[in-house]
């Protein structure tokens, strides 16, 4: 009788800190929604506030809390910022554009197809930010001499640059979350998912292409006469920096084979990249993306504090239930439901709430799971200008050159873009990993 | 949507859009940055020589000067 009244105790004290929980969660979103505080700053004030009731309750002890922020992804990610970072300042990227922008010419269906393609293939290395900001300025430069609207080239570069690093451990911050929770490597990344990906680049494309194809008709223009190696200051480095990251990729595809880490990869190029790199180590560490990292931080305590209270073995359970023990329906209903969540919430934050979920699963295909969260999480990332800052920072972009697009402009793309990648990857997957009923 | 876009505070980031812009257009429209220190002993008009960067006809003299130092090497 005791012992069933503790329990009970034991189980009613769990709920109550599971309320606060979720009270301090909603808390957050409220901070960072109505911009009282900066997004990664909320985020942290959240963390702090589950540290304090966590601690007073006897949720977890503070040498259980100092393991919360997993010491791994933040690593791979300030390792494969630093890399990338030396290899932009090199001016490869930039080499890269110009020369595809001058294989195009004047003609401006060829360069929008070409713009799109660069954003795609650019974001599977730099950021997704980054890459809107590298994307939108390039463009903006040659549709200005062109003559040519900048915003269909803008809106599709967006959609494609959210697209573009869904195959690669290193593509987006999500990517590194799961990768590294899930032990899945860069190679498995690629052999589970990049079929698919060259897939949508076409698709998506070609899709984009039919919808502002009469937006496109405006007078060929003679192809720009430049030089694209004004853009490298030296070329020296700018081989050091291509090697280097060259090297970087290889490592990262053989980590199985090597038995090594990939944040210890990222790690050791980084040192590796400030050394022979030729660039001014403190230029780099300015330059890294230090909000998504506090960010990252701050939602890493945040998942480790909810998995104390049980909930997300609850969530587990629920959706095991509904899916019935079938890998088919548990694989759509992640990647449709972590897709769904991913177009008003960050999707690094979904990956991390849903990422103990499905290491609670059993019995299931989880390589399919994985991979089911991988393109939720990342397809939906530009479906609204909601969904993520690279939408937003579209917007802006446009703002400064003096366009406006309306949110319902943006959103029907969005939204049409989205339904159809999420379509095709749910048959993808079906195949790829034999998920027939 | 401008309230969306205020509230989001990513006029920071836009900076680097400017910076990476400068880069492509000095390389797409072949233009070169100078910097021109102010000449000694006219330290009087300091005003009016930083007001020469956004003068127009000066920018056309230098322009003109380019020229014809450009035809004459050619």
């Amino acid at each position: 009788m005791g012992c069933r009244k503790s329990s009970a105790g034991l189980e009613e004290e769990l709920m109550l800190n599971t309320i606060i929980f979720v009270l301090i969660y909603l808390l957050t979103l409220l901070l960072a929604a109505t911009e009282m505080l900066n997004l990664s700053v909320s985020v942290l004030t959240g963390a702090l506030l589950m540290a304090y009731f966590g601690l007073s309750n006897g949720l977890f002890t503070y040498q259980e809390a100092l393991g919360f922020i997993d010491m791994r992804i933040i690593g791979l990610i300030i390792g494969s910022m630093i890399v990338i970072g030396v290899v932009e300042k090199s001016g490869l990227f930039h080499l890269i554009s110009l020369y595809a922008m001058k294989a195009m010419g004047g003609d401006p269906g060829r360069f929008f197809i070409a713009s799109c393609l660069m954003a795609a293939i650019i974001s599977m290395f730099l950021g997704d930010q980054a890459s809107i900001l590298f994307i939108g300025a390039a463009v903006v430069t040659v549709t200005k001499l062109f003559n040519h609207n900048p915003v269909p080239y803008i809106v599709s570069a967006a959609i494609m640059t959210n697209l573009g690093g869904t195959s690669t451990l290193i593509g987006s911050t999500s990517n590194m979350v799961i990768g590294i929770h899930s032990g899945l490597s860069y190679a498995n990344f690629i052999s589970y998912l990049i079929p698919l990906e060259f897939t949508l680049w076409i698709v998506i494309t070609i899709i984009l292409y039919l919808i502002y194809k009469p937006q496109l008709v405006v007078e060929r223009r003679s192809v720009l006469n430049y030089n694209p190696w004004r853009a490298v200051k030296d070329r020296k480095i700018l081989a050091r920096s291509t090697i280097l990251l060259v090297l970087f990729l290889i490592l990262m595809m053989f980590t199985d084979q090597l038995g090594t880490a990939p944040e210890a990869i990222a790690l050791g190029f980084a040192i590796l990249a400030l050394v022979v790199g030729g660039q001014e180590s403190v230029e780099i560490f300015r330059c890294l993306d230090w909000e998504t990292i506090f960010f990252l931080a701050g939602m890493l305590f945040f998942t480790k504090g909810f998995e104390r209270t049980g909930l997300l073995t609850t969530l587990s359970n629920y959706i095991m239930g509904i899916a019935g023990g079938s890998s088919l329906k548990s694989t759509l209903l992640t990647m449709w439901s972590s897709g769904i969540s991913s177009t008003v919430i960050s999707n690094t934050a979904v990956a991390l709430v849903f990422t103990p979920i499905i290491q609670g699963l059993h019995g299931l295909n989880k390589s399919a799971l994985w991979s089911a969260l991988i393109l939720g999480t990342n397809l939906g990332g530009a479906t609204t200008p909601l969904s993520g800052s690279v939408w937003i920072l579209a917007l802006g972009v446009l703002r400064r050159e003096g366009f406006t697009v309306s949110f319902v402009d943006f959103t029907k793309i969005g939204v049409i873009t989205t339904v159809i990648q999420l379509c095709i990857a749910s048959l993808y997957l079906i195949l790829r990993f034999g998920l027939v009923v | 949507m401008s309230k969306i876009l205020k509230r989001l505070r990513f006029r920071r980031r836009l900076t680097r859009y400017d910076e990476v812009k400068k880069e492509f257009e000095k390389v797409l429209r072949n233009t070169i940055t100078m910097t021109i220190d102010l000449p000694e002993g006219l330290e009087d008009v300091l005003e009016e020589f930083l007001a020469l960067e956004k003068d127009e006809a000066f920018l056309n003299a230098v322009k003109e000067l380019a020229k014809k130092l450009l035809e004459t090497k050619r």
